[in-house]
């Protein structure tokens, strides 16, 4: 187990409830969020950290690029940054 | 979790899926992916079922997400109904063996696409025949205890009803197991046949006189139920049925309503629901299904029916049962037969 960072640009459209479904999606597979990040400022964007397997991680990945409101995932290694310092950058910028 | 219905376009597979949203089985917050061929007919087909079943049953239904590449395949539970079937015209049977060459590249891609894309945990439900071909080739690329054929499951409800039908009585009071090969070697198993209020001696004679020694093999029932059908129609099949033992009856009457046009989907995707749903409420179930063994049941290498306790973890243990000795001896010689079929359609 290793911990990620996995950063999402999302568009908030008129469907309620991403972050619940976001939430649901780890809940299930039994993982659990050490940080996250939301905001709809600027780009809308949504950052979680939690520990998985590397291959878990692919995982979610896959699965969360499904859902309909995620339009690009980037995966960081955790490297002790806080959640708001992984949105700097090519999404945030 | 999510689940998904691999050859969601299909007759059964689409029932399955309409079951699982109907029923309420999968809650909104989970997934259910629809998954087909860019290249067949479900390129056309799944968009529309989706917006379907969104009409349908837009206040409870769960994210549903249509997948055409077998790379896209993401679920916790995968369903597995894709390939071809056996034509509902009786004059040109398709035989287990040409079943099992169809759809042996249909198990080795799906199988192949969750060992790449799939999280490892994942639950295989095989439906598609033959089941034991499929739980081969999913148990060589996924660990075997989460492949679990679901064959033995359908024929033991299918034996219990009738059982249930011959007593008077709903099928839910009513044990037993039926074991072996889904096809003409299952072994409907008497040594394991009770019913709630059955247990007098007088009941339990009840039970043994079900058990009939005069029925045709059931490659010969079937052939005389299909030229019965052929000549004067589905009725006169079932009535031709009506007379034979419960437990041939069983592997009888679905051959008739496949052969019937009417296929089996109401049938088995409502089994295969109440499956999924015990599932997903972490519940466990005894049942009968189709697992790759090594040595857990009459030191059977290979795969065919067994009784197993089943969670969301897949197989819990396989069950020890006392069978008969022609129980026990059908089993092995069943498992023998699968074995064959498997290593030919290589």
């Amino acid at each position: 187990m290793k911990p990620w960072v996995l950063v999402l640009r999302v568009h908030t459209g008129t469907r309620s409830g991403l972050m619940a479904r976001v939430g649901r999606i780890f809940a299930d597979r039994g993982i659990s969020l050490s940080d996250v990040l939301a905001t709809a400022r600027d780009v809308p964007t949504l950052v979680v950290c939690f520990e998985a397997t590397e291959r878990m991680r692919d995982y979610m990945v896959r699965r969360l690029s499904r859902l309909e409101e995620v339009e690009a995932i980037e995966v960081h290694a955790s490297d002790g940054r806080a959640p708001w310092e992984h949105r700097a950058g090519p999404l945030g910028e | 979790m999510d689940v998904a219905v691999v050859g969601a376009s299909g007759v059964i597979g689409r029932q399955i899926a309409i079951s699982l949203v109907e029923g309420g089985v999968l809650p909104p917050t989970s997934r259910l992916q629809l998954v087909g061929r860019s290249d067949g007919a479900s390129a056309r087909l799944l968009p529309g079922l989706a917006v379907d079943l969104s009409d349908a049953f837009a206040e409870t239904i769960p994210e549903i997400d249509v997948a055409l590449e077998s790379e896209e395949l993401l679920a916790d539970i995968v369903i597995v109904a894709a390939g071809a079937a056996v034509p509902t015209d009786p004059d040109s049977p398709r035989d287990r063996d040409a079943l099992a060459r169809d759809n042996r590249p249909i198990f080795e891609r799906y199988a192949r696409a969750l060992a790449r894309t799939g999280h490892g945990e994942e639950l295989v439900l095989v439906v598609t025949n033959p089941v034991e071909l499929g739980v081969q080739i999913f148990s060589e690329h996924h660990p075997r205890e989460r492949v679990i054929g679901m064959g033995a499951f359908l024929d033991t409800l299918r034996f219990r009803r009738e059982i249930a039908a011959e007593l008077g009585v709903r099928r839910q009071v009513v044990h037993g197991l039926v074991l072996g090969e889904h096809g003409a070697h299952m072994v409907p198993c008497f040594s394991t046949v009770s019913a709630f209020g059955f247990d007098s001696d007088e009941g339990r004679r009840k039970i043994a006189a079900l058990r009939r020694s005069d029925d045709p093999s059931p490659t010969e029932a079937v052939q005389r139920a299909a030229r019965v059908l052929g000549a004067e129609g589905p009725m006169a099949a079932y009535r031709l049925a009506a007379d034979w033992g419960p437990a041939l009856r069983a592997y009888v009457k679905p051959y008739i309503t496949h052969l019937s046009g009417a296929k089996t989907p109401v049938g088995t995707a409502e089994i295969i629901s109440r499956l999924v749903e015990t599932i997903l409420g972490g519940r466990q179930m005894l049942a009968a299904a189709q697992l790759r063994l090594e040595g857990e049941f009459l030191g059977i290498h290979g795969v065919t029916g067994v009784p197993a306790l089943l969670s969301n973890r897949g197989v819990e243990r396989v069950e020890a049962l006392a069978l008969s000795d022609d129980e026990a001896a059908a089993v092995l010689a069943a498992a023998a037969h699968s074995a064959t079929l498997i290593q030919e359609s290589r």
